[in-house]
């Protein structure tokens, strides 16, 4: 209640720098009331559930998963004899260096064509599955779960589809990253179409245009930067998928990884994981530098 | 210039019928208060009314009124300027008539062809009729990232087929050409191949009114056209408005907030309060006070309709 005006400055005379330099005196602040926000009952009880809810889910989660870290401590010489024998790696050029460059080429290239390959049908349901450019109701339903469904089904499992249908190697991973990433991509590019300023798309169908019109006239060029970008990020985690379709039969280095563990050749597997590494590294060093270009 | 809509009484908006009813289906031939008003170039607005269900601070359900019966009359060659309050519906009015907004009911005349209400008119009559109106809006619209040419061009989006025109790189030559006339109509032929982006807010507002005439509009709504620009570009804007008007004979209706902009460039202003036309006149026979009295707070306040929802009557 006894709240003086807080705001207006002491005058002090001659454009006042010194005492605007100080500041108000502490015996003006003393007398100031500043307005506290206060929690309601209500919101007090909502945080206290909210974290009680949260604290027991984390409870069950490791009982669930059988968390311990007694194992963990206890299993220490394992890792050890583990780590051991992969040291130093082996660097054999003929055996071992030369198969993992190509497997790690044939890696990028199944991440490359599971991306590209998959851009004509994700940008159709993705068309389909915007609100702004659906052409009704049925398509929209019916786009988003197709979506859905190949985004739902882990591309692990579309590769061990196909390696059932086209036989191990490379070609069962594209086909699977394809399939999976369409999935996505369409679902990604979709809410792209959807956040964009609505305007220039009402302002094309005011003036008589259809809607494929408006769609390739307004929407589309508005998000080329978001589809690209969307793109590249996808290129970027498609490669590192290829390493795990590998582990199934799927080609690539990770085929290479799967079987020198199962020959308990663990300074062959150091090797091959320090290729993945700066495969990595340098596709998402490319996938970020890319993206700031496109964003300017 | 706009001598004969002297006939047209300020305070005669409810006339036409009452709620819902509109005119009536033979009011359309010449029952009407102005007997070859709509059917004249230009565009007509009767009875215009747009409602929409909301709720009261009380939590009923009550009908709110943006648009309450309102009629308007641009002719072919005239510049009329909408002045009002926020929320006062002059946007509304404009939005409904171009179908971004829904109306609840009234009848739009574009040319002497009926656009509103649909069932009146055939599908194809429709699109043609609504080929004829433009708009430009405050946000201007354009697509930024692509050139002011292929803005342009897609202002003839409506009345090319899908094969010469789904994407930029198959319009036709000769639609081109005319874009580029249409630039150079709004002085901006030497950016042709610039980005949107590029441009000033003036210049791209200029922009949106060279694609309203590449559209080959004979009406033009502007909505807010010159609220984002400053003073100089507020100008250029308007001055472009009215020759299109005066010299190329289109009817023109801008929205404006600034009062004094209006009064040196309309031929008319009308006046909205509630959803409802309260004042019309020539610049000159518009005093002061009364444009003033549009935004006193006791004309301001939105009319609120207390009725339960019922069944919405269709346009």
């Amino acid at each position: 209640m006894t709240a003086t005006a807080p705001t207006r400055s002491p005058r002090s005379p001659r454009g006042g720098s010194p005492a605007r330099a100080e500041g108000p005196s502490p015996k003006r602040l003393a007398h100031v009331v500043v307005p506290t926000a206060h929690r309601s009952g209500r919101q007090v009880t909502t945080w206290v559930t909210a974290g009680a809810v949260l604290l027991g889910l984390h409870v069950l989660a490791w009982q669930g998963t059988g968390f311990s870290i007694s194992a963990l401590v206890g299993g220490w010489e394992g890792m050890a004899r583990f780590v051991g024998e992969a040291f130093p790696p082996d660097l054999d050029w003929s055996t071992v260096v030369a198969p993992g460059l190509q497997a790690t080429l044939v890696t990028l290239w199944i991440g490359l064509l599971g991306t590209t390959l998959s851009i004509p049908l994700s940008l159709l349901l993705a068309v389909l599955a915007a609100r702004g450019s659906t052409p009704g109701s049925v398509w929209y339903q019916g786009s988003r779960a197709i979506l859905s469904f190949f985004r739902a089904v882990p591309d692990v499992v579309f590769a061990l589809i196909f390696v059932t249908a086209v036989g191990l190697g490379p070609f069962a991973g594209v086909l699977a990253l394809v399939v999976h990433n369409t999935g996505v991509m369409g679902k990604l590019w979709a809410e792209a179409m959807e956040e964009i300023d609505p305007g220039p798309a009402d302002a094309l169908r005011t003036n008589g245009a259809g809607r494929a019109q408006v769609v390739t006239h307004a929407v589309l060029p508005a998000v080329v930067p978001q589809f690209l970008g969307l793109l590249l990020y996808r290129f970027d985690v498609n490669v590192r998928s290829s390493l795990v379709l590998g582990l199934v039969g799927a080609g690539g280095i990770g085929f290479l990884i799967n079987k020198s563990i199962k020959l308990f050749r663990f300074d062959e597997m150091l090797t091959y994981i320090l290729m993945v590494l700066v495969l990595v590294w340098v596709v998402d060093r490319f996938s970020s530098w890319a993206r700031a270009r496109i964003a300017v | 210039m706009a001598s004969h809509h002297g006939a047209l009484a300020p305070g005669s908006p409810g006339l036409p019928g009452g709620p819902g009813g509109s005119a009536g289906p033979g009011a359309a031939e010449g029952v009407l208060h102005l007997p070859d008003g709509v059917r004249s170039p230009g565009l007509h607005v009767r009875g215009l009314r747009v409602q929409f269900s909301t709720r009261s601070e009380a939590g009923d359900a009550v009908l709110r009124s943006a648009v309450d019966g309102m009629d308007l009359d641009v002719a072919a060659g005239e510049l009329v300027a909408i002045l009002g309050a926020n929320g006062c519906g002059k946007s509304t009015t404009l939005k409904s008539v171009i179908g971004l907004a829904p109306v609840t009911s009234g009848e739009v005349w574009v040319d002497g062809e009926q656009v509103l209400p649909h069932h009146r008119t055939s599908a194809a009559e429709q699109h043609e009729a609504r080929r004829r109106v433009a708009m430009i809006f405050q946000q201007v619209n354009l697509v930024r990232r692509r050139t002011v040419l292929d803005n342009v061009c897609a202002g003839a989006l409506g009345r090319l087929p899908l094969r010469r025109s789904l994407v930029a790189s198959l319009f036709p030559h000769d639609l081109r050409a005319e874009a580029m006339l249409c630039l150079d109509r709004v002085g901006l032929a030497d950016r042709a191949l610039d980005r949107v982006g590029q441009l000033s807010g003036g210049q791209q507002q200029r922009v949106a009114v060279a694609r309203a005439l590449c559209q080959r509009a004979s009406v033009l709504l502007a909505d807010e056209p010159t609220s984002a620009l400053d003073p100089a570009a507020s100008t250029q804007v308007m001055e472009l408005l009215a020759t299109l008007a005066h010299d190329e004979g289109l009817a023109v209706v801008a929205v404006l907030h600034d009062p004094e902009l209006a009064r040196e460039h309309a031929d008319r202003l009308v006046g909205m309060v509630a959803g409802r036309e309260r004042l019309n006149g020539a610049p000159d026979a518009v005093t002061r006070d009364a444009v003033e009295h549009l935004y006193s707070a006791e004309t301001a306040t939105v009319t609120v309709t207390r009725t339960t929802v019922g069944t919405r009557i269709s346009a």
